[in-house]
């Protein structure tokens, strides 16, 4: 139906919006200042989104079966972008540098109720709150080859369960002499100070000055031989890392500290089919203290 | 909907320039209705031209009894210059301004009741 009232055709016979003293061409496609879009067609799923002040565009949709929508298209987090939870924004929704509270729930198959809550001794530690986080310090006596540090105290996973676990951690003033450990693995109690640990069986990220590491480095052992890895990242005193490591399967695990890339280790076979737990801690290798602080620890399995 | 209800009310045009070459086309459809049962006495077309800066009735006022409707308007832009159009009521030599717009070379401005 024909609009009703004044309107001004122009030349070529299109319809002008006129509004009185001035008649304004209405663009085509109709610009976002005519209440349009700009847009001269868009597909099913396509989500409209504003790119630039005054300009929309559209964002296509993701045809995987379960994707979620974040703001991580570009770096100014200004952009939508679908993403793969389990990939994209890694242990989604959780977050490892804040706190979460979980209740215990029915996790078993059966009637026993599993508690979802990390069963943790700390060894050496003190309570800490700064402005950053909520920490638990882990300090050693200033005696040669102590460790401290904390320790699921039961049996949590195997790595036929392909385990993950995260921690965030922040240095010590001193790295000099010291062993640091984030492991999984099947020992009952915190870590030796070695560098030699194939007699466990399991995976994990160390950091040690006797062994000459440069920075974070992975391992895996099989209870008889150990295998070292690369350099994932440097280190350095005083500064918040994010530790990550997860059996991607029952024959690789994968590590990386902060935002670096994963690096890849083999799962022995001698580490499957044994219960694992979780250990963090230090150790010095001088007669001084050596101390790390834990501000969140995060762990799933199968 | 444009009406004259009163033998001493016409629709006017103005333009704020001269023309150049050419004035413009005007014309208007209308319907008269008997005031007194609403009944159709009469449909019409009023055909006129623009006269640069002076006023001209494009509608002339009803026959008494009668109130005149407003079907259609064009007013078409011949000339090679832009010109403000004014649409006017003149009531009894009272003016009163009912569209005013830009109208570019070869526009046509349309009423559609």
């Amino acid at each position: 139906m024909s609009p009703r009232g004044f309107r001004v055709i122009d030349a070529t016979g299109t319809l002008k919006i006129t509004s009185l003293g001035a008649a304004a061409t209405l663009p085509d496609p109709v610009t976002v200042a005519h209440a349009g879009t700009g847009l001269t067609s868009v597909a099913k799923g396509d989500i409209l989104y504003t790119s630039a002040d005054g300009v929309f565009s559209k964002l296509a949709i993701d045809t995987a079966a379960t994707r979620i929508l974040t703001s991580a298209g570009d770096s100014t987090y200004l952009v939508p972008k679908w993403e793969d939870p389990q990939t994209g924004l890694g242990l989604f929704p959780r977050q490892i540098s804040r706190k979460s509270a979980w209740s215990t729930a029915d996790l078993g198959a059966g009637t026993t109720t599993w508690d979802a809550i990390w069963a943790l001794t700390h060894t050496g530690n003190t309570a800490l709150v700064d402005t950053t986080a909520d920490w638990i310090r882990y300090a050693t006596p200033a005696t040669t080859d102590t460790v401290r540090g904390t320790r699921v105290n039961v049996d949590w996973a195997w790595a036929d369960h392909l385990p993950l676990a995260e921690c965030l951690i922040r240095t010590g003033p001193d790295i000099t002499a010291l062993r640091f450990s984030f492991l999984i693995s099947n020992t009952a109690t915190l870590p030796t100070s070695a560098d030699d640990q194939s007699a466990l069986k399991g995976f994990g990220i160390r950091y040690s000055t006797v062994a000459g590491d440069t920075g974070f480095t992975p391992w895996a052992a099989s209870g008889a031989v150990q295998t070292t890895g690369t350099v994932i990242a440097s280190i350095a005193a005083n500064t918040i890392y994010v530790l990550s490591m997860e059996a991607t399967s029952t024959t690789s695990a994968r590590f990386k500290v902060n935002d670096s890339a994963y690096q890849t280790l083999a799962i022995p076979a001698g580490a499957l089919g044994t219960a694992l737990r979780l250990q963090l801690s230090v150790a010095t290798t001088t007669n001084s203290v050596k101390l790390v602080d834990m501000a969140a620890l995060y762990g799933e399995c199968n | 909907m444009l009406i004259l209800d009163a033998t001493t009310k016409t629709f006017e045009i103005d333009m704020d320039e001269a023309l150049t070459t050419s004035q413009l086309d005007v014309m208007v459809c209308y319907v008269d209705i008997l005031t007194s049962d609403q009944s159709v006495s009469a449909f019409g077309n009023q055909d006129s031209a623009t006269n640069s800066t002076t006023a001209v009735t494009i509608l002339s006022a009803p026959a008494a009894g009668h109130t005149r409707t407003v079907k259609y308007m064009s007013v078409y832009n011949k000339d090679t210059v832009d010109h403000n159009v004014t649409i006017q009521l003149n009531n009894n030599a009272t003016l009163r301004i009912i569209h005013k717009v830009l109208l570019l070379v070869g526009e046509t401005l349309e009423y559609v009741a």
